[in-house]
Formats: structure tokens, C-alpha cells, sequence
């Protein structure tokens, strides 16, 4: 749906030219929700303002839905630029304009019929949830309404994309939750393209297919989100996958076990165990436990979700004898969990 | 001491037809000063670095000019301006020939109001605009002059009053009016009378004009 070939970007500060985005190479599926995440400055808000080409990349190639943006002249970009929805941050809504206005803006700036312009606000209006405030003006709303009243807006002329440019960073925890959940609905309902980009992992984790990680304006790392969040490949993927890690295992647990005598330690393993989508709820545990002379004890562990999986994670004493041990662990691979020997 | 003696030198037939000419060339005035200063204004803030059509050379230009007719004083203006209206007006003297450099005078200093309201504009509803696929002209009509209405309209409103300012001196070229009869009779004959009810219907017309364009400011205004 969306490709983008070898984008670069430099801007020109004080005549020193600076890069911002040095060689980016990414495609997003039709229908997929795709997230962006770095820290500030690393250039995510350039990427996804190449996307629509609100910033004019220095080299390289944007095509959303086959047709190449930069190639496009200026009257052909602003009808492309109809097929791309786009939020924001701090919302952007005219202050002057009630929200019924705001909802009908870029199908006036389409030149639709009055009727069909009526007909498309409404329905929205119904979608977000917010007929009762049709007549009222933004600064009447919530910071969560008002971000609704965007989401209207940027699918009144029916885009194939939406792109979201941290549309929950100025929310509070709930009502970052809510509309979460409305874009996550207009993903499934309408099919629709999802690009968003986001500092905060639990965005990612929430609603995202895949991510890619964008650090120092290059993509270093990208991949299905369950993926990412149980193999981090770099550091930096890393910092971001514990930021919502509540899996805050207490090292003072395996000191214990360092104490032991020698043959006390052999008879002793501890694994970490991390399960994602459907094993989470079957007795695979209790299974391997029955095939094999080992006795499992608990020391720490969690289930949460990553979107719509469920991911869970364990850290297990394996008690027995070392080859029967090692047995287990094995059987526990071969049924689909990741298995780290911690000690 | 009757009411008639103590303003003996008031011929209120003088008065209202002064009257009747400040409110003509203010009226006119500014709705000259409004189709010049407007866009003026929006091109100065579209022409401008990091905007829409930023081009230097026009914006350096549009700027110098406005920053030239703004350092003249009006008095000055008026007389360098009297060719140029005889060629608009046809004459020289008289209410009339009062209008172009009452115009040309304000336009500038009006476009620089419309200039600062426009720059109040969240950059980030035209980035919207453009998102959307907006035009520039849709983000002019659409977006620009809505968002910054209320910040016009104060504007118009300040602009009046500096107009009803600007007629008193029109009295140099035989422009009439209120202050021109506060000058004549007021200062030059030492009526205090006449002076004193000019200076009252100017204060009362000032008040009138910026409480009318207040309550369209806060009608407009949805912020």
C-alpha cells in the first residue's frame, strides 16, 4: 500500500545542512496497522510527513497505493492527498468552525454536493460518537473529543490511509485507550491502512501489526510486534520494549541459587519461559510435567497482551535430575515456547 | 447663563455637516483601506520565509513599501499625495480629495494589523489544510481568514479610530470636517465652545466605533 524507496531528507539549517532522515526503506500492507516508534528527534515526524509529502523528501520515492507522489504534479498531489487521512498531535481543528464545519472541511475543500456532504458529516458524526456536539465549537470539547472530531475529519473523504501523527501523546491514559480502541475499529470495520508514529510503546503494543523502530533517522529494526517485543535485536528496541515491560524480574531470586552447594546446584535449573498467542492457555506445562521426572515451581511470571495475542512469561525452578532437566526443556521448545536458561 | 449662551459660538447647522464629512471620509475611507490593506496583508504573510509562497524579493519589496508609507507622517502624505489625486479624484480640494491619502495612509498600517492576526494562525490547521489536500487559495479562504476573523475585525476597529484621527487634519485641503472645525474656530479664533463640542462628538464617535467592533470581536471570537 505503501512503499517508500530510498527516502532521504536534509534540511537546511543556518546553512548547515542536516539530515534527518538518511535512507529509508519501508512497506506497509494494505490494511495493516504499522507503527513507528522513536524517541524525539529521531525523525519519525519527518517519516510520516513524507508519507503525504508534507515534507518534500531530498531523494527518493513515496508511493502510496502505486501511484509515486513526488512524481505527481501540484494539482495531482492535492487530489492524491484526498486518499490520505491524516490526525494529530494537538488535534488541529478550526477554532472558528462548530464540529459539524470541521467534519465537512475537506469534503468542501472536494467540492462535494451539499447533500452528500450532509449525509457523509452525519454518519460520521455517528461513527465518533459525537452528534449531541455537532453545533458546538472545539474549545467546548475534551482533548479526547476533540481528537474524535479529527478522526471524522480525516476519513470524510474516504482515504485508503490514515495517518496518525501522535495522536495520543497530548491524551491522558483513558481516553489514549478509547481512541486506541476507535482506530482499531476503523482498521477491522473499514479495512482502512494504519501509519502511526509514537514515542510510547504501549501504543505499539495496544493496537499495532508490525513496527519499526526508527532511531537517528534510519529504520533499525522492524518486524511483527510480538516478534519485536520477545526478540529485540537492538538496544534501542530493547529500552522501548521494557518501558511496558511488567515483567520486572527480581535478580536477587538467582543469588540464591549461586549459594548452593555444588550438587545441590546441578539438581537445580531456572529457565525463563515466554508464550505467545494460543499455548498461553493450553496446559503445556502441566503436559511436559507428566512425561518427564522434573518438578517445575513458579518464581515469577506475567500474561498480558500484545494487541490482540496473548503473551505470557515465566520464570521457572526446574527441580531434577540435570539430563531429565534439560529433557523438559527441550519438550517445552519443541511446543512452541521460547525457553532461556537463565542458570 | 441659558444653554444658548454659553456655546454662543456653536452654529450646530456647521456642526452636524461636519459631522456628516468625518463620517464620509471615515466610511469611505475604510472601505478603501479594507480592499487595499486585506490583501496586502495575507500577501505579506503568504510571501513570507517558511510560508506558503515564500518568495524574498516580493515579501523584502511589499515590507519596504509599507514600512515607507508608515514612517511619513499624514500630514506630510496628504500634501506629497496631492498630484496622485488629482488624477483619481479629479480635484484637489475638498472631502473627496481627502480619501486617497486617507487610504494610502491607513491601507499599510492596516495591512500590518491583518499581517500580525494571520501570523496568530496555528501553523498547524494549515498544515492540516495541506494534508487535506487543501489549495492555496482554499487555505486563504478556508482557513486564514477564518481562523484570524476576530483578529481582523480588532483591527478594522482600531484602524476607524485611527481614521477619525487622520480626517481631522484633512482640514488642510479643504477636507471639512469635525476636527477641521475644532482647528479653524476651536483653535485659530479661540472659540473654547466649538472646540469643546467637536472634541465631545469625536470622543462619542470613537466610543461608538470601537464598542460596535469589541462586540463583534467577542461574537467572532471562539476561542
Amino acid at each position: 500500500m505503501i512503499t517508500l524507496q530510498n527516502v532521504r531528507k536534509d534540511y537546511l539549517v543556518d546553512k548547515k545542512s542536516i539530515t534527518a532522515l538518511k535512507k529509508i526503506d519501508l512497506t506497509i500492507e494494505r490494511g495493516e496497522i504499522f507503527g513507528i516508534i522513536g524517541h524525539s528527534g529521531a525523525g519519525k515526524s519527518t517519516l510520516i510527513r513524507c508519507i503525504n509529502l508534507l515534507e518534500q523528501p531530498t531523494s527518493g520515492s513515496v508511493i502510496v497505493d502505486g501511484k509515486d507522489l513526488t512524481q505527481l504534479s501540484q494539482g495531482d498531489l492535492q487530489r492524491a492527498r484526498h486518499e490520505i487521512g491524516m490526525i494529530f498531535q494537538h488535534f488541529n481543528l478550526l477554532a472558528s468552525a462548530t464540529i459539524y464545519e470541521n467534519i465537512a472541511f475537506p469534503l468542501r475543500l472536494a467540492k462535494r454536493p451539499a447533500a452528500a456532504i450532509d449525509r457523509k458529516v452525519r454518519e460520521l458524526l455517528d461513527l465518533v460518537g459525537l452528534t449531541d456536539h455537532a453545533t458546538k465549537y472545539p474549545s467546548q470539547l475534551s482533548g479526547g473529543q476533540k481528537q474524535r472530531v479529527g478522526i471524522a475529519r480525516a476519513l470524510a473523504n474516504d482515504p485508503k490511509v490514515l495517518l496518525c501523527d501522535e495522536a495520543t501523546s497530548a491524551l491522558d491514559p483513558m481516553t489514549t485507550q478509547s481512541i486506541l480502541k476507535l482506530l482499531a475499529d476503523i482498521n477491522k470495520t473499514l479495512g482502512l491502512t494504519i501509519v502511526l508514529i509514537t514515542h510510547e510503546m504501549h501504543v505499539i503494543r495496544e493496537i499495532c501489526d508490525r513496527v519499526g523502530v526508527i532511531d537517528e533517522g534510519e529504520i533499525v529494526e522492524v518486524g511483527p510486534v510480538a516478534e519485536v517485543f520477545l526478540k529485540p535485536q537492538q538496544k534501542i528496541t530493547q529500552e522501548f520494549v521494557e518501558q511496558v515491560s511488567d515483567f520486572d524480574f527480581p535478580e536477587e531470586l538467582l543469588a540464591q541459587y549461586l549459594r548452593m552447594p555444588e550438587a545441590e546446584r546441578a539438581r537445580h535449573q531456572v529457565v525463563q519461559v515466554s508464550f505467545l498467542g494460543d499455548t498461553t492457555f493450553q496446559p503445556v506445562m502441566f503436559q511436559v510435567l507428566q512425561e518427564h521426572p522434573v518438578q517445575f515451581n513458579i518464581l515469577h511470571g506475567t500474561i498480558s497482551r500484545i494487541k490482540d495475542t496473548p503473551f505470557g512469561r515465566l520464570v521457572l525452578e526446574i527441580t531434577g535430575d540435570p539430563g531429565a532437566a534439560q529433557k523438559a526443556v527441550q519438550n517445552l521448545q519443541e511446543r512452541g515456547l521460547q525457553v532461556e536458561v537463565l542458570l | 447663563m441659558d444653554f444658548n449662551a454659553l456655546f454662543a459660538n456653536v452654529d450646530w447647522t456647521d456642526i452636524w455637516k461636519a459631522c456628516g464629512e468625518t463620517l464620509y471620509m471615515v466610511g469611505l475611507s475604510t472601505l478603501f483601506t479594507a480592499l487595499i490593506g486585506l490583501p496586502l496583508g495575507i500577501l505579506v504573510v503568504l510571501t513570507s520565509p517558511g510560508h506558503l509562497l515564500q518568495n524574498r524579493p516580493v515579501f523584502g519589496l511589499l515590507s519596504f513599501i509599507i514600512n515607507i508609507f508608515r514612517s511619513i507622517p499624514f500630514i506630510i502624505l496628504m500634501i506629497m499625495l496631492i498630484p496622485l489625486t488629482q488624477i483619481l479624484v479629479g480635484t484637489s480640494i475638498g472631502v473627496s480629495a481627502a480619501i486617497p491619502p486617507l487610504v494610502i495612509g491607513s491601507a499599510p498600517f492596516f495591512a500590518r494589523l491583518v499581517e500580525v492576526s494571520l501570523r496568530e494562525v496555528d501553523k498547524g490547521v494549515i498544515e492540516m489544510a495541506q494534508s487535506m489536500g487543501a489549495t492555496t487559495w482554499q487555505i486563504i479562504a478556508r482557513v486564514l481568514l477564518p481562523e484570524a476573523r476576530s483578529g481582523i475585525i480588532a483591527g478594522i476597529t482600531i484602524t476607524i479610530v485611527a481614521l477619525v484621527g487622520y480626517t481631522a487634519m484633512a482640514g488642510v485641503i479643504g477636507g471639512g470636517g469635525l476636527g477641521d472645525l475644532a482647528i479653524r474656530f476651536g483653535y485659530q479664533r479661540f472659540q473654547t465652545d466649538v472646540m469643546l463640542v467637536t472634541t465631545v462628538i469625536m470622543i462619542l464617535l470613537v466610543q461608538v466605533f470601537q464598542s460596535v467592533g469589541d462586540r463583534f470581536v467577542r461574537y467572532f471570537n471562539r476561542k
